[in-house]
């Protein structure tokens, strides 16, 4: 229809006076609904409103207390909480720079649908409602026609993805995984097995509450600890364990004497007594040799070699056959040196450290009480044979009576706080499930589809994240339980939070399974969604993308690793920007969409007529905190009967307004809600006993035997499980030789390391170098987009190496009316960057000089490229760079994108074929390659 | 006869619903319209009819959204606040539409380019059609004040990442407009 032009007007608005376009449409500007602000209004009203908030950061998996000012509704200053005392007001360089999360222009702002080709990287903006209904109507085609097992979630690498957990358990599909699959599972094996537990770390976290002889409540801030050794571990620099690196400095300073072994002198080694420059791959050789020698020289008579405390005999099983075990490797030889497995000269040959040194420690950990002996991420997690170490090191710690003694170690991961119970795991397990196997209906519950614990990693307690991609490719086999026989497809993979495209194990592998197309032309895994604040490489895979609120905008908890019962509350700051919801809200509303295309099991009634705000879901978890049990000497609460399960406030606890039910052995307080964690600062903490170890239990250990278990009942159960199925070996096990999980003292070497295992000693002259990582601040895959951090160096991995660039043609002149043309130039020199570092002398050897552009490439033929820095501080014939801090190639967020091409990857050279063979670890840090001048 | 004002916002919220999102068939119906009537928008109605809906989707995704990084960035405070949403000049405008009774409608930060051209448009209304010679005087000071703090100096920015990144008519010509209807009001 053709208007004429006062009709157009018109159309708009009868009349100037009326024409307000402004107040209309998308942007529009309203009348506000409290008065307008005028000059008479009092400057106060007008200036600022400033408050604070205590919460919690998420930006990497740290999850400091934080204490947060806002001006005006916007963030103004960011430090740590003091109440917390996990970090004790103290946050390091990326937990002050949430400004640059938040505030980014780049990050995820509206729902996305793609319309290009994965991993193209073209979107187009949709609705919610549309984007919920695109997922929806695809999860539920995908349910009908492959069932529910064929999705899988990954909740990723925060600790409050239990909204997504439930509303993925619920929909009927037992995958939910999330960023502990492929953190360091391998380093948590021993502790798993032998204790029930998970972490072990040095008792050195300070303040810890302690209820002290008298009765009274203290906030105690003596250091116990005469020694701690970490080996592969680096809590000086960007670990979980916040409170480590003031807590060891605190330590020495009150005498301890602190041993580092790592193949690089890392900021821990720098403030250690003693650095031992390990070769990488062998701390299971190290181990191996402490517990020889103490076994071999404990003499209980002798105070200076009264290495072993009998008494750990009275609290464990197993011991006997674990020690015979381990005896029986004493007299064969190893084929790689010809040496006894375990003397000190075999272990000298293997690790490059001198015999005498080996004694040294042996001795001095067996003879100092408390000592701590604590390994690491890198240094175990990232090998093949990390649950060798891991079970050893647990196993040193117990026989010293170092474990849950003041100043030995601790497992924190048993004395954290309970914040959960309502992700609808319970749900899965008991959800009754049916299939058509061989030809026979089978009846069981959708837990026992389970991809890993039914499939090819039965023992993998949290999932083989870094072998999905041969399940995407493959499809799952259930070889165990009642639905052996069965597989399935995977076809979709939903993302919140994390980047396992580009960390889990190659990203060459699983771009290629992603992006892998039927005969008809359609993706073999038909959805693909990501959940997130940030836009990763995962996210440039995706169908659909939607926007999670920042851990500044949305609810949560944090309990990270402490080493009393703490939890605090992650809450809102500011409202959240553009279209970004929080967890519960998108959990509410793709239950709604499932709900509406047709899907039986998600009703309001557990979703969207149960959790109307966030807090409901949070206050629901947080009933069951803390949920630890009243044990020690003296007891946390001795006014409460010992052994029973703590539930309720900390100040409803200590004044005994609890109800006491003496069936379940549990004493209830007034439940933790978020208003009460608002009111105290945002934190709870409960105190701990001083004398653990004093326990019945010999300490705070989770065993179904109540003891700490050298015969391991848990492999001993999934052996039984196995044979219930006929008994076949998981492959990766079988590489290993070994043909059942052990039971009991177990060896195997690692992969990729041809100075301990005959396969690869072939490629020791071609290949000379092993190349292994270390986790620096600039790691955490979605820290990059945080370009503060490119102005700091750090470890001789992340340097000013960037090549002269010009970018983004933006700035004006700040005074205002006159724009500066041109474009900001960071000066070659100016910027850090990921780097490879390398011994001096390999690159005098080599003709080398720091800046220069090497290629790795190993026997696989993979390659990456990077600019190699020249440093004393490293091991020679090892190269390290820092893990996903170079070579990315989403245009996320960050200078390092623009970096891409001239910084390394060790992920895109790592083996896609191994996996740590019980946990299902990738063996992030176990390759070999030669170093060509690009 | 279309008045001034009557022009000045037509202008104003055309090229406010065409930095709101990726053009729509209603938007760029109306865009038609506009150009029936205003020889200057010839150009860019006919850039937009030589293009798909889709296509100018697309392009307007590749400039201001992405996802990740993008050559234009619409809020004021990335030009005047070191990169930033929500520097203190995303608080300064939000104070000016406080001071008018105003408050935006979405969780978009205040200076995103759409809120400001509607911003000016009110004020351009104000300045005609407010009862009192003194409130008629006190808009005009408040736009010329906004346009000098928190327009024309980071606006032209954005018209010139337009016209270096755009690989369509439409782009180009929709920043020629803006940057000339931004230098009209700085000059007036």
């Amino acid at each position: 229809m053709k208007l004429t032009r006062r009709q157009f007007i018109g159309a708009s608005a009868t009349a100037a006076a009326t024409y307000s376009f402004w107040g209309i449409g998308r942007y529009a500007l309203a009348q506000s609904r409290s008065s307008a602000i005028s000059d008479a209004t009092p400057v106060d009203k007008v200036l600022r409103e400033e408050k604070t908030f205590y919460t919690s950061d998420a930006f990497c998996a740290s999850e400091c207390g934080l204490k947060v000012t806002t001006l005006n509704g916007v963030i103004s200053t960011i430090y740590g909480n003091v109440h917390v005392p996990y970090n004790a007001g103290t946050i390091c360089a990326k937990g002050g720079s949430g400004k640059q999360v938040i505030y980014s222009p780049y990050r995820l702002k509206y729902p996305m649908i793609r319309v290009g080709a994965r991993g193209e990287g073209k979107f187009r903006r949709a609705s919610w409602s549309e984007a919920a209904a695109y997922i929806a109507t695809r999860l539920e085609h995908i349910k009908k026609q492959y069932g529910p097992e064929s999705v899988i979630m990954d909740g990723g690498d925060m600790t409050d993805q239990d909204p997504y957990w439930r509303l993925f358990y619920t929909y009927g599909t037992p995958n939910c995984a999330q960023h502990g699959a492929i953190c360091d599972t391998p380093r948590r094996f021993g502790p798993q097995v032998i204790e029930g537990g998970m972490r072990i770390e040095p008792d050195l976290m300070r303040p810890v509450l302690v209820r002290q002889p008298d009765g009274s409540l203290k906030n105690d801030y003596s250091y116990a600890n005469k020694m701690v050794i970490y080996v592969g571990w680096n809590p000086f620099v960007a670990t979980r364990i916040n409170y480590e690196s003031r807590g060891t400095l605190a330590a020495k300073a009150n005498g301890a004497k602190i041993v580092v072994v790592d193949p690089a002198f890392s900021n821990t080694a720098a403030q250690a007594d003693w650095w031992l420059p390990i070769r990488p791959g062998t701390d299971a050789d190290l181990f191996a040799a402490m517990l020889r020698y103490i076994i071999s020289n404990n003499s209980p008579g002798d105070p200076e070699r009264n290495y072993i405390d009998p008494t750990f005999l009275e609290y464990s099983i197993g011991w006997p056959a674990f020690e015979a075990a381990f005896r029986s490797w004493w007299n064969k030889t190893d084929p790689v040196n010809g040496l006894p497995y375990f003397s000190l000269e075999w272990t000298a040959q293997r690790t490059g450290l001198a015999a005498s040194d080996i004694r040294e420690l042996a001795h001095e950990f067996g003879s100092t009480k408390p000592a701590a002996l604590v390994w690491g991420m890198n240094g175990t997690g990232h090998h093949f044979n990390g649950e060798v170490v891991s079970t050893i090191g647990t196993a040193l710690n117990v026989i010293t009576g170092n474990f849950d003694a003041p100043g030995g170690v601790i497992d924190t991961a048993l004395v954290r706080s309970n914040k959960g119970g309502n992700n609808a795991s319970d749900y899965i397990k008991a959800n009754p499930a049916q299939r058509v196997v061989n030809g026979k209906t089978v009846t069981g519950t959708s837990w026992d589809l389970e991809m890993d614990n039914n499939g090819a990693w039965p023992a993998a307690f949290w999932g083989a994240l870094g072998a999905y991609p041969k399940q995407f490719a493959e499809g799952v086999q259930i070889q165990y339980g009642p639905f052996a026989g069965y597989s399935y497809p995977i076809k979709a993979f939903v993302v919140r939070g994390g980047n396992p495209i580009l960390s889990a194990s190659t990203k060459d592998r699983w771009s290629e399974v992603v992006t892998a197309k039927d005969a008809s032309g359609a993706y073999k895994t038909e959805l693909m969604v990501c959940i997130d604040t940030a836009y990763l490489e995962t996210g440039m895979y995706a169908d659909v993308i939607l926007p999670e609120a920042s851990y500044f905008e949305r609810m949560g908890l944090s309990d990270i690793y402490p080493s009393e019962p703490v939890m605090y509350l992650r809450q809102p700051v500011v409202e959240p920007l553009f279209e970004a919801k929080n967890q519960v809200e998108i959990m509410n509303l793709l239950a709604k969409a499932l709900h509406d295309a047709g899907d039986p099991d998600i009703q309001a009634k557990d979703f969207w007529g149960k959790y109307h705000v966030q807090d409901d879901f949070w206050n629901e978890a947080l009933l069951k905190a803390p949920g630890t049990t009243n044990v020690g000497k003296p007891l946390p609460y001795p006014h409460l009967p010992e052994g029973y399960k703590l539930l309720g406030t900390p100040d409803s606890l200590e004044a005994g307004r609890v109800q006491i039910d003496h069936t379940k052995q549990q004493v209830q307080g007034d439940p933790v809600t978020v208003d009460w964690l608002r009111a105290h600062n945002g934190v709870a903490v409960w105190p701990m006993a001083w004398y653990r170890q004093l326990a019945k239990s010999g300490g705070i250990i989770a065993t179904k035997s109540g003891k700490m278990e050298f015969q391991f009942g848990e492999m001993e159960k999934i052996n039984a499980f196995m044979a219930q199925s006929g008994g076949k070996t998981p492959y990766m096990l079988e590489k290993t030789g070994m043909s059942q999980f052990p039971t009991t003292f177990f060896w195997y070497e690692t992969v990729w390391n041809p100075y301990t295992n005959s396969n690869y000693a072939k490629y020791r002259d071609e290949y000379p170098f092993q190349l292994i990582s270390g986790r620096i601040h600039q790691s955490m895959s979605a820290t990059q987009y945080v370009d503060w951090l490119g102005r700091i160096s750090e470890e001789h991995l992340w340097m000013p190496l960037n090549d002269d660039k010009t970018y983004h043609p933006t700035v004006v002149d700040a005074t205002g009316g006159r724009q500066v043309a041109g474009v900001h130039r960071l000066r070659a020199g100016a910027w850090s960057i990921a780097v490879i570092q390398m011994n001096a002398a390999d690159g005098r050897h080599l003709g080398l000089q720091t800046g220069d552009v090497v290629r790795l490439r190993n026997p696989l033929g993979l390659e990456t490229r990077g600019k190699v820095w020249l440093s004393e501080l490293i091991r020679p014939g090892v190269l390290r760079v820092p893990p996903g801090a170079g070579n990315r190639m989403t245009p996320g967020m960050g200078q390092t994108y623009e970096y891409r091409n001239i910084t390394p990857s060790s992920n895109k050279l790592l083996d896609p074929d191994l996996s740590s063979p019980i946990t299902g670890m990738s063996s992030y840090n176990d390759m070999v390659v030669k170093v060509i001048k690009a | 006869m279309e008045t001034e004002v009557e022009g000045l916002l037509r202008r104003l919220e055309t090229l406010r619903d065409a930095f709101a999102e990726p053009p729509t068939a209603a938007f760029l119906t109306k865009l038609d319209e506009v150009a029936e009537f205003d020889p200057q928008w010839h150009a860019l109605a006919s850039a937009a009819r030589s293009a798909t809906t889709e296509s100018l989707a697309d392009e307007w995704m590749r400039l201001f959204e992405g996802p990740g990084r993008f050559p234009v960035v619409l809020f004021g405070s990335y030009y005047l606040d070191e990169e930033q949403l929500m520097g203190p000049s995303t608080l300064g405008v939000l104070d000016a539409y406080s001071r008018w009774g105003l408050e935006k409608s979405e969780s978009t930060p205040a200076d995103h380019l759409a809120y400001e051209l509607g911003f000016l448009g009110f004020l351009s209304d104000r300045c005609e059609t407010a009862e009192s010679p003194e409130e008629r005087e006190r808009a005009r000071r408040e736009r010329d004040e906004f346009v000098t703090k928190y327009v024309a100096n980071w606006v032209p920015a954005v018209a010139e990442n337009m016209e270096a990144h755009s690989e369509t008519a439409y782009f180009r010509e929709l920043a020629r407009l803006l940057r000339g209807e931004i230098a009209a009001l700085t000059a007036s």
